[in-house]
């Protein structure tokens, strides 16, 4: 795979066009350059012979509901460059959720609209609802162009005012959400917004900031500023609506904040809210008609104002609905899955336990894999709590030929063999292989299994001394004695059976280790807390999203279960806090200063300069590269991605495009 | 009997109130709270929350408040407007979603109970009758199989012939599922209904009633079902009041198994998020009907057997 320069080039309007033709990327801009000559590409009259529309919008055109294509459409709509093939109109597409506690995959797959969007192979955002994005003074300034003409899925126009009003009376409304980190600047002032006119809004902020662009992709980030219709939520809101109380009172809710939250939701990938509401306008290739809750079923269909089409002009999405059958049960998905019911599914089912029952049935379903690249670098770190409320243990996690040693001891290939049905690799916590930050040196080091080897750098660490059982003894003379945390059941069921092997492995070394297995709700409050000795949890961020999530790299999160309190020290919230050793320290001042840089390649040159510092240090333990990711396709379904890169920070599949999937007749 | 039922009210009051304390007081007995459950979904897909987030949402859930304040807000609501909440997860209204599932989940009971009587009292009273036959033999057989057979199991084996075998579709929900689930839920009632009839009829059938009876040239059919019958019959009607509850509350394990869209699976979710209202208002439901139920059946034994009748006097 070729590597493209993933922070690509600055998008100034002048550059716009060059993104389009840009090697990796697949939608291009179309004329997005020097203002509204977009009439020459307006799809009107084109569409081979498909037509621009699908033949259930003509016939509501023929009928006199809806105003004609060209009309519907902004004057210079998306162009979408389909994967393999230009499709034909009309289908469903059969997918499963499974519950509520699901809705990320509505979101993922219908609900994937932003401002701009990750190219499809996940190396830098492109444009998407946005016509141009201008960084200006150094990063201190983002001017966003919007569509001329473009409109909400009930044919308001869709301005600058809908994005003034979603982030300074939706996200930055401290009763509804409060302003979020990434439109803070690294000391904490919160952005500023103007519209400049109808079609532009500004965005300035005190200082550079740096990752803009990225968040902008990002379904909970960026992804809210354009997920707040103002013309039909403005009834809603206090500040709009000075009679709110007559509504408040109507639907029987305590304030306006209850009512406008039961028509709207606060999190794209989390809250069901956005999909309890079929009132509520969107900017998605589908709409809600049959939202959650209400049966066995969600149901999306076709927004007929969407701004995409294809190269031949043919308004998107090919597909007619999106159609979820609500399940209860893991088991009952994959019996679907089995039984061909899915058109295409890459969640809850497709682990490699499962690859060989859904392999046996592909003949009589109908349906085959398609590859996809995990942006997971580890099946199950082994994160010793570097900040461990006991002195004497803290000293022992902090002592790096300790971490070593205990690297050493454990059989990795043996893991493999028995946990992962001999798909992986042995892998520290280091970026993937396809990633640019790659090190094969950081990947690989201390993954020798050498028992021998492992007892040299215990006994160098200082623990040469074993009680009567042959255990070994900490300074003050106690047994080194630790458990390992595990969360089951979880999303990660092979989370047991890999530790149980890690503790064999270092029982082995002369440590008094144990695997604590407990309820996930526990696992979390027991890291919040920093009560806990040892956790295991996947390693996140082998990708693109390893710089914009690097939990794993330095303490940045309370998902850092190596050094919570440092990681609530950096983002000054939540306790206990502590003061992080200066090498962490070191890091995460080239992190603010990598959140303030607005020029692409100094800003990996600071990550690197950060992973450097991981490497050395050797903060975590690792075991095992996820490989052989798979998801379920049918085989008439066309045009899905492969390899499809999976992370949470690239919500597959909405990056790779759903309005273009087809099912071939 | 009047004073009796009226006086079973007033002890309903301090029973039901302990109840939904109880309830409330489970629901937040174990670690977190569903902000927690929904931080580990969350770190399980490696997304995280924006503390600004998470602070706005523990605020509108209401969830930083202290245990009192919480439960108030919850039970006067079902007191004064006999509002549930909303539940989190669904972020819809808890009896907005009990409505929508309430009519499967009692034509499900409702259903299922009616096959359960239509095959247990025939059965039972014939092997009770027909003691140590070979029919005896094969009703007891049958029983205990039922008896023996997780449910679950059961309805998984059943949905993959359906599926296997007819090429049916496991997930919507259609006539064949449905029938599946009634007929895996019958067999497991049945099974029990069985024994206990048996048992009871055996027991009466060896009275000197009977014999008098029978001495005085009364057709067996007739001296069976007359008299004997209606006094064995008397546990039936005395879990009546415990069939009101399974009839909002629904059958959990294999509703999921099965995907019903029933209170269940629904009640299962809930407590597994922590989903609090949800799984709050459901607990107090049943335990509300639990106690109307045992009423319900305390009044129809009365009705139905002079013998206790005559105790209440």
């Amino acid at each position: 795979m070729t590597r493209g320069p993933w922070l690509g080039p600055r998008y100034t309007r002048r550059h716009v066009l060059q993104l389009g033709g840009a090697a990796a990327l697949l939608t291009m801009a179309g004329s997005a350059c020097s203002g509204g000559s977009g009439d020459d590409d307006a799809p009107a009259g084109g569409g081979a012979e498909k037509g621009p529309e699908a033949p259930s919008l003509a016939e509501r055109v023929a009928a006199g509901e809806l105003p004609p294509v060209e009309e519907r459409l902004p004057a210079n709509p998306l162009v979408v460059e389909p994967v393999d093939s230009i499709g034909t109109y009309g289908g469903d597409w059969k997918t499963a959720l499974l519950g509520p506690g699901d809705v990320a995959w509505l979101a993922r797959t219908g609900g994937y609209e932003l401002l701009m969007h990750w190219s499809i192979d996940f190396t830098e955002p492109v444009l998407n609802i946005a016509e141009s994005v201008e960084q200006e003074d150094g990063g201190r300034a983002y001017t966003i162009g919007l569509r001329q003409g473009m409109k909400w899925s009930d044919g308001t126009p869709f301005t600058a005012d809908d994005i003034v009003f979603a982030y300074t009376d939706v996200i930055a409304n401290e009763q509804l959400l409060g302003v979020p980190r990434w439109l803070t600047t690294v000391s904490g002032q919160p952005a500023t917004i103007e519209k400049v006119d109808e079609v532009t809004v500004r965005f300035t902020f005190a200082e550079p900031q740096g990752l803009f662009m990225h968040n902008l992709c990002m379904p909970d980030e960026g992804g809210l500023l354009t997920s707040y219709p103002r013309h039909y939520l403005e009834q809603f809101h206090q500040t709009y609506n000075p009679d709110v109380a007559s509504l408040v009172a109507a639907e029987g809710k305590a304030d306006w904040v209850e009512l406008f939250s039961s028509k709207v939701g606060f999190s794209i990938l989390l809250d069901a809210g956005f999909w309890q509401n079929p009132e509520l306008p969107r900017l998605g290739a589908w709409t809600v008609t049959t939202p959650l809750g209400t049966g066995e079923q969600v149901v999306l269909e076709r927004n007929p104002y969407y701004f995409k089409t294809d190269p031949d002009g043919s308004q998107l999405p090919y597909l007619d609905r999106v159609v979820y059958n609500v399940v209860s049960d893991e088991e009952l998905m994959l019996l679907q899955a089995t039984n061909g019911e899915l058109d295409m599914h890459m969640r809850h089912i497709n682990s490699l336990t499962n690859k060989p029952v859904l392999a046996n049935s592909r003949e009589d379903g109908d349906y085959d894999f398609f590859d996809i690249v995990d942006g997971k670098m580890n099946q199950a770190v082994m994160a010793l709590n570097l900040v461990h409320q006991d002195p004497v243990l803290r000293e022992v996690f902090q002592n790096k030929d300790f971490r070593i040693g205990l690297s050493h001891a454990i059989d990795r290939q043996e893991m493999i063999d028995a946990v992962f049905q001999q798909q992986g690799e042995p892998w520290q916590v280091a970026p993937r292989e396809e990633s640019d930050f790659y090190d094969e040196e950081f990947a690989k080091q201390y993954t020798e299994y050498d028992v021998d080897l492992a007892n040299e750098h215990l006994d160098r660490a200082g623990y040469s001394q074993r009680d009567g059982d042959g255990y070994r003894l900490r300074p003050d003379g106690n047994r080194i004695s630790f458990a390992l945390d595990v969360a089951t059941p979880s999303l990660f069921p092979f989370h047991p059976d890999a530790t149980e092997l890690v503790v064999g492995y270092w029982q082995e070394v002369g440590i008094d280790v144990r695997m604590n297995p407990m309820d996930r709700s526990l696992f979390i409050e027991r890291r919040e807390a920093n009560i806990h000795d040892a956790a295991v949890w996947v390693g996140d961020g082998g990708l693109l999203d390893g710089l914009l999530d690097p939990r794993y790299y330095f303490p940045s999160h309370t998902g850092s279960n190596w050094g919570v309190p440092w990681a609530n020290w950096y983002n000054n919230a939540g306790d206990p806090r502590e003061e992080p050793l200066p090498r962490i320290q070191e890091q995460m001042d080239l992190f603010d200063q990598l959140r303030a840089t607005a020029d692409d390649d100094a800003r990996i040159e600071i990550f690197r300069q950060i992973l450097a510092i991981s490497k050395e240090e050797f903060w975590l333990i690792g075991t095992v590269l996820p490989m052989g990711g798979y998801g379920i396709v049918k085989n008439s379904f066309r045009n899905v991605y492969e390899p499809m890169p999976v992370s949470a920070v690239y919500p597959e599949p909405g990056p790779s495009r759903p309005e273009q999937y087809f099912h071939a007749s | 009997m009047a004073a009796f039922i009226a006086r079973r009210f007033l002890y309903m009051v301090p029973t039901v109130f302990l109840i939904s304390l109880v309830a409330f007081v489970i629901i937040q007995l174990p670690p977190g709270d569903y902000l927690t459950t929904l931080m580990a979904q969350y770190a399980s897909q490696g997304e995280s929350l924006d503390q600004a987030q998470l602070d706005a949402m523990n605020e509108r859930y209401g969830l930083d408040q202290p245990f009192f304040v919480q439960y108030w807000k919850w039970i006067s609501g079902i007191m004064f407007h006999l509002d549930f909440g909303q539940s989190f997860e669904w972020s819809q209204s808890v009896s907005g979603l009990l409505a929508d599932r309430l009519p499967l989940t009692m034509a499900l009971a409702g259903l299922t109970l009616l096959l359960t009587w239509f095959v247990a009292v025939p059965l039972g009273v014939f092997s009770a009758v027909k003691q140590y036959s070979i029919g005896d033999y094969v009703a007891t057989t049958i029983g205990f199989l039922g008896l023996a057979t997780p449910n679950f199991l059961l309805a998984l084996v059943m949905l993959w012939v359906a599926f296997s075998t007819f090429g049916l579709s496991v997930g919507e929900a259609n006539p064949v599922t449905f029938a599946i689930a009634i007929l895996v839920l019958g067999t497991a009632g049945t099974a029990g209904l069985i024994r206990i009839l048996r048992a009871n009829l055996l027991d009466e059938l060896r009275k000197p009633y009977v014999v008098a009876a029978r001495a005085q040239g009364l057709p067996e059919g007739r001296l069976l079902v007359k008299y004997p019958l209606r006094v064995a019959m008397n546990p039936f009607f005395s879990t009546i009041g415990w069939l009101l509850p399974s009839l909002v509350g629904g059958e959990v394990i294999v509703a999921t198994v099965m995907n019903l869209n029933t209170v269940g699976p629904l009640l299962l979710g809930a407590l597994r998020s922590q989903d609090m209202y949800l799984a709050g208002s459901i607990i107090l439901i049943l335990g509300v009907l639990t106690v109307l139920g045992t009423l319900i059946s305390d009044i129809a034994l009365a009705w139905l057997d002079p013998r206790v009748r005559l105790r209440y006097r």
